[in-house]
């Protein structure tokens, strides 16, 4: 009988326990929410020393997250990139202070608007090879992930969304 | 002169000076070209003769390609996302044109000579089409056809790395066989519908 009390003390105080524990712990889980698909680049020749990622990133969580660094030993450096586009002039910055991925939401870096800046690449991108890359993020910490290397003049291997609306924004009649 | 009026007369000319470069800044990114809507050309006169050398190391000029249509699209190989995209557009509009592209010849032409050389280029293009072709030159040579052709490029101001990045405007211009631009293309604009215009050119 007293067993049976015991038990179930127990069971109410780890009950309680879990819903006292720090946010932080609820982070910990949030790796999981974050889903990295579809990350590609474009084959480079030899002597081209820049290369560029393209990734989704879906965060089927409850909080918010950021993308606030990229590693890869692949690249002497490695960083967040937007593109600019002024009277035709494209321009390519860094971006400051990450890219914020909101709950229950998708975020796509795609040719023409953000991608991850490879400066410096030790080899050539090969096609058909996979670029080990390690995203971080303000709360989830680091992601592993391997972005499949395409064809030079590749638009990614989904052809949809983006590119496509990049398409018909740009369609003006004659 | 009094030293007033000889500081005068100098800021003057110092003020001058820096209007023109303002006014020299907007024509060339204000003017009814960047303007002008996809696939239109304004009465301006675009383009003009040049000088330089391909990816083979020959030396080539605007007559070379007289008689063809020609698609020009002014990148660098550092450029890591705008360059490529625009490259794959232009190679995927000379597939679309199936049998019509033996009259189409694509060319790059490198707005980054320094790097660029015959055989950096020579190593870059086939990787898009085995018909496109490399042109780069001396940076005069390159600076002058950039101007003609109303191409904006500097090197972007970070300088954090060894390797620097450029600015540049992005479009692709289609030539007539007469060497006259006859449309223009901006980055983003769909490999059929590129394909589509110059089709529109060649019935005339
Ligand atoms: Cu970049």
């Amino acid at each position: 009988m007293i067993e049976v009390l015991v038990k179930n003390i127990l069971a109410l105080a780890i009950v309680l326990v879990s819903f006292l524990l720090p946010a932080k712990i609820v982070y910990a889980d949030q790796g999981n929410l974050l889903k990295i698909n579809e990350s590609w680049s474009r084959a480079t020749t030899s002597s081209q020393k820049t290369g560029a990622v393209f990734l989704k990133i879906k965060n089927v969580g409850m909080h918010s997250d950021k993308l606030i660094g990229v590693e890869a030993d692949i690249a002497n450096h490695s960083s967040l990139h937007q593109m600019i586009h002024e009277n035709g002039v494209m321009k390519m910055r860094a971006i400051k202070g990450g890219i914020k991925v909101s709950a229950n939401s998708e975020v796509i870096l795609s040719p023409g608007q953000k991608h991850i800046m490879l400066m410096g690449l030790k080899k050539r991108l090969k096609e058909n090879s996979n670029i080990p890359l390690t995203l971080i993020f303000e709360k989830s910490g680091k992601i592993n992930v391997l972005a499949i290397v395409l064809p030079a003049g590749s638009r990614g291997p989904d052809h949809s969304g983006i590119s496509e609306m990049e398409h018909k924004k740009h369609m003006i009649k004659k | 002169m009094k030293k007033s009026t000889r500081i005068g007369v100098v800021f003057a000319i110092v003020v001058i000076a820096a209007f023109a470069a303002l006014a020299e800044w907007l024509v060339i990114r204000n003017d009814t070209i960047t303007k002008a809507p996809n696939g239109l050309i304004a009465s301006v006169e675009i383009g003009g003769p040049f000088t330089l050398v391909d990816h083979k190391g020959r030396t080539v000029t605007e007559k070379d390609y007289f008689g063809s249509f020609v698609l020009v699209f002014f990148g660098y190989t550092f450029c890591p996302d705008v360059c490529p995209t625009a490259l794959g557009d232009i190679a995927q509009a000379i597939d679309e044109l199936d049998t019509d592209a033996v009259g189409v010849i694509p060319l790059m032409i490198t707005i980054d000579p320094d790097r660029d050389t015959p055989a950096v280029l020579a190593e870059y293009v086939p990787l898009f089409h085995d018909r496109l072709i490399g042109l780069t030159g001396t940076r005069k040579q390159i600076k002058d056809i950039a101007d003609l052709y109303r191409i904006f490029f500097s090197r972007a101001e970070n300088t954090q790395f060894t390797y620097y990045l450029m600015d540049h405007t992005s479009f692709v211009y289609l030539l007539n066989p007469e060497g006259k631009v006859v449309s223009l293309f901006r980055y983003g604009t769909s490999p059929e519908e590129i394909a589509s215009n110059i089709r529109r050119h060649m019935r005339g």
